[in-house]
């Protein structure tokens, strides 16, 4: 198994002495569903931010430790975040469309990366929108708002934004929380056959979730990693007494 | 994010921002600068004892600034004493007790009279209000401070009114509904819950009330006579006054360029600055003092 | 003792009647204007210069410098207004010169209108020798302007949702790219708004031309930023002050045409942003 991401005693705490992350070690492989898990504030969206540096919106006070991806430091002072930003995606809890058309949207990663080619917007748009299982709902009206589209439909659109860029690994920050169960399956399903492409780094909505799409799977609690392993036995037999009690219920 | 912009032009518009972003301060700088440097020069080429005698007679040197301080005085406190209840009983209207529909009327009303230049206002109190209120109350002239103590009162509504409407619109539903519950009427809810609540917010839509109606000069130039008397019992309310506004207004177009008037002049801007600054910095603490406040409650 | 219900019901019928008072004098002054200046409309009065004295023909020049001098403003107080909004909604920290800039905001809209005066008169017409011409007074009408336009612009700009600038980022847009393609033209209503609402303030002002640019009585048209010109405001002060026997019928059509000029820019205003806040997605 190649690791894609390697995280070494990472710690991150916010000014504001919410969230954070405490001697994080972690590896995410190439081509795999990497999954964190565990109960809210436990660290696992600030982690996910922290593989492309959207922290450096929010007001972190202290981030500690080393982030690797394929051997180079990200985390590290001076480091190209533009294009770490290109290498790494992401799509947010909730479906947020750029005010702008479905096509647009789309095409915005590659206008912003300077490629002003209409061919290769276009190869991008049919290739991505293919991709994230919406290009035969969409095809026909790529003019329209993307706020003319489904929840459902909206956060494929991001997904197809995300991926227009050919990221190599993409994050997903709880992808289907607000969406029913029908497209919550469809964005599943797409994760699986896209996998040989890409690393995926998602939080799940759910334990439920989690344990159906992990190839590998981290537990959070409280900042601190609790357990890691491949998803079958983290969810059917964790070592971890606390594990076993969030995945049977028990808390969180 | 502590990063260098990707290219030149990128780089020049972030700087670009960075010192429009701090024009303000400059700005307010550079005002107090000029008018220091025009009218300091009044305090030593004007003996101490014209410029706070009771005459203001600059043609034969009397720069006595008493009666122009104390029109101000009188007639922007009488405008704000005026204001301020019908301010806030319109904006309770506006927020608490219209329909909707009246309220979309409203609104835009209100905006039109700030938006109706001082001028024009001016104009019509010359023409129609002040002879009007003459022969109302049987004065010798309708120039009175009276007229512009009502006409500033008017025209300093919509600051209040908007200002009074955003602090009652904030007060949370949850108070309100907490009252109704109990069983109080609705004007017991606006009278001993709404209002208490939004006090501080009242405060800065007086101050900055305050600070509209002291600066304002066509229309107080043009309806107060512009006589240049102290105004010292309550009958001289009735009697014409000149503000330090109308004063520079009207002169300052007739000085020679250096001349002690013309110093003496800046020097009473120079007055009017610091007076709108205070006030203005007193209405600023209240309301960032409210939003920390406000942070405090919510964390 | 009153019972609640009655108490309620005199104190909704004072506030009622106090509503009242603040509005009946607008709709006066607005439908009293229009009566008495309708009739002194006409070709010739708007495209007319005055003569004899100005008791006769019309204010074709004082249009035009209204319109420099709104043009002015606008060049002036537009940039560095909106730059200023957007230094303040999408750069500056919460820091001590944050703080400083807004006071200085607050200080600046509370500055009386004479002083802004006196102030172009020492800066631009002495100090900078611009002489009385529309650029000193453009600069002055413009700085002016300066605290309506950031607060509205600022405003806009933070009404953008904070999403659509964290999904830009994402997508490797930099914080000018993100701010240029997506929080600008979602702001640009409002920005606009904004400035139409503080250019009409400004082309209302009298007192900040008073001693900058305004000409008593001037029978041509400016030709340069560096002329003088008459003004609708000040021809209204003008001749309803200092021109003895001066027809009314003249001084109220000058009076409609000023109240006009600025009042169809705050419809305007209010009108787009009735529209743009109907096709907002967000």
């Amino acid at each position: 198994m190649d690791i894609k991401i390697r995280i070494e005693d990472f710690s991150l705490h916010y000014s504001d002495g919410k969230e954070s992350l405490r001697h994080i070690t972690l590896d995410i492989y190439a081509n795999q569903i990497n999954v964190l898990f565990g109960p809210s504030g436990g660290g696992k969206s600030s982690l996910l931010r922290a593989l492309n540096r959207l922290n450096d919106l929010t007001d972190v006070a202290v981030q500690e430790g080393r982030i690797l991806l394929d051997g180079e430091d990200i985390a590290a002072p001076g480091y190209d975040v533009i294009r770490l930003r290109r290498r790494v995606g992401i799509v947010f809890a909730r479906p947020v469309p750029l005010p702008m058309s479905i096509y647009r949207n789309v095409t915005y990663g590659l206008e912003l990366a300077g490629i002003k080619d209409r061919a290769q917007w276009d190869a991008a748009v049919e290739r991505s929108l293919k991709q994230a299982a919406l290009w035969e709902e969409v095809s026909d009206r790529l003019d329209e708002s993307g706020y003319a589209l489904s929840g459902g439909q909206q956060q494929r659109l991001c997904l197809a934004r995300a991926l227009a860029l050919q990221p190599e690994v993409v994050l997903l920050d709880e992808p289907t929380s607000g969406l029913d169960p029908i497209s919550t399956s469809k964005i599943e399903r797409t994760l699986q056959e896209l996998k040989s492409e890409y690393t995926f780094v998602a939080v799940p909505h759910s334990v439920q979730q989690a344990a159906r799409i992990a190839d590998w799977a981290t537990f959070f609690l409280q900042g601190e990693l609790i357990e890691h392993g491949d998803g079958k036995t983290i969810f059917t037999t964790p070592q971890n007494s606390q594990t076993n009690e969030y995945i049977t219920g028990r808390f969180g | 994010m502590k990063r260098q912009p990707v290219s030149l032009s990128e780089f020049l518009i972030e700087r670009a921002i960075q010192v429009f972003g701090i024009s303000a301060i400059v700005l307010v700088a550079l005002i107090f600068f000029f008018l220091i440097r025009e009218g300091v020069p009044a305090f030593f080429e004007v003996p101490l004892s014209s410029l706070f005698g009771a005459r203001w007679y600059p043609i034969e040197d009397y720069f006595g600034l008493w009666p122009l301080i104390l029109g101000s005085l009188i007639i922007t406190l009488g405008a704000a004493i005026l204001s301020l209840p019908l301010g806030l009983a319109t904006a309770i209207f506006i927020a608490e007790i219209a329909p909707t529909w009246v309220r979309d009327i409203l609104k835009p009303f209100v905006e039109v009279l700030a938006g109706i230049p001082s001028v024009v206002i001016g104009f019509i109190g010359m023409l129609v209000f002040a002879p009007a209120l003459r022969v109302a109350l049987n004065l010798p002239t309708g120039l009175t401070a009276f007229s512009g103590i009502l006409l500033l009162a008017w025209m300093a509504l919509p600051t209040i009114v908007s200002v009074a409407e955003d602090v009652l619109d904030s007060v949370p539903t949850t108070y309100r509904d907490a009252g109704l519950a109990l069983g109080m009427t609705r004007w017991q809810v606006i009278w001993r819950i709404v209002l208490p609540a939004g006090r501080s917010g009242v405060l800065t839509a007086l101050m900055l009330g305050v600070g509209r109606a002291i600066g304002e000069t066509m229309t107080v130039m043009m309806v107060t006579g512009n006589a240049p008397r102290l105004p010292l019992t309550p009958a001289d309310l009735f009697m014409p006054a000149r503000t330090m506004t109308a004063t520079i207004a009207a002169e300052m177009g007739e000085v020679a360029q250096g001349s002690p008037h013309y110093h003496v002049l800046f020097a009473v801007g120079l007055t009017l600055f610091v007076i709108t600054f205070v006030v203005n910095m007193a209405a600023a603490m209240v309301v960032f003092r409210q939003v920390k406040r406000g942070e405090r409650m919510l964390s | 003792m009153l019972s609640r219900q009655t108490s309620q019901r005199i104190a909704f019928i004072v506030i009622s009647l106090s509503a009242l008072i603040v509005v009946a004098p607008i709709l006066f002054i607005v439908g009293y204007i229009v009566v008495q200046g309708v009739g002194a409309i006409s070709w010739e009065f708007l495209t007319g210069f005055p003569y004899n004295g100005m008791k006769s023909g019309g204010v074709w020049p004082a249009i035009v410098g209204t319109l420099w001098l709104t043009l002015g403003t606008a060049v002036v107080a537009v940039p560095v207004g909106v730059g200023a909004a957007i230094y303040l909604s999408e750069y500056a920290g919460d820091n001590q010169l944050t703080r400083a800039i807004r006071i200085a905001i607050i200080n600046l809209a509370g500055i009386p209108s004479v002083v802004y005066g006196l102030f172009g008169l020492g800066l631009f017409v002495i100090f900078l020798n611009f002489g009385t011409s529309i650029l000193a007074g453009s600069l002055t009408l413009g700085i002016m302007t300066l605290p309506v336009i950031i607060s509205t612009a600022e405003e806009a700009l933070r009404a953008v949702p904070q999403s659509f600038r964290l999904v830009s980022v994402s997508l490797g847009g930099t914080r000018w790219e993100t701010i240029r393609r997506v929080v600008l033209p979602q702001a640009l209503p409002g920005i606009i708004t904004g400035i139409i609402l503080g250019l009409e303030r400004a082309a209302g002002e009298t007192a900040p031309i008073l001693f900058t640019v305004a000409a008593f009585f001037l029978p041509r048209l400016p030709h340069s930023i560096f002329d003088q010109t008459m003004a609708l405001p000040y021809h209204l002060f003008v001749i309803s002050t200092q021109v003895p026997g001066m027809p009314v019928r003249i001084q109220y059509g000058t009076a409609l045409v000023l109240m006009f000029f600025v009042l169809s820019m705050n419809v305007l205003a209010t009108l787009i942003r009735r529209h743009y806040r109907r096709q907002r997605v967000w």
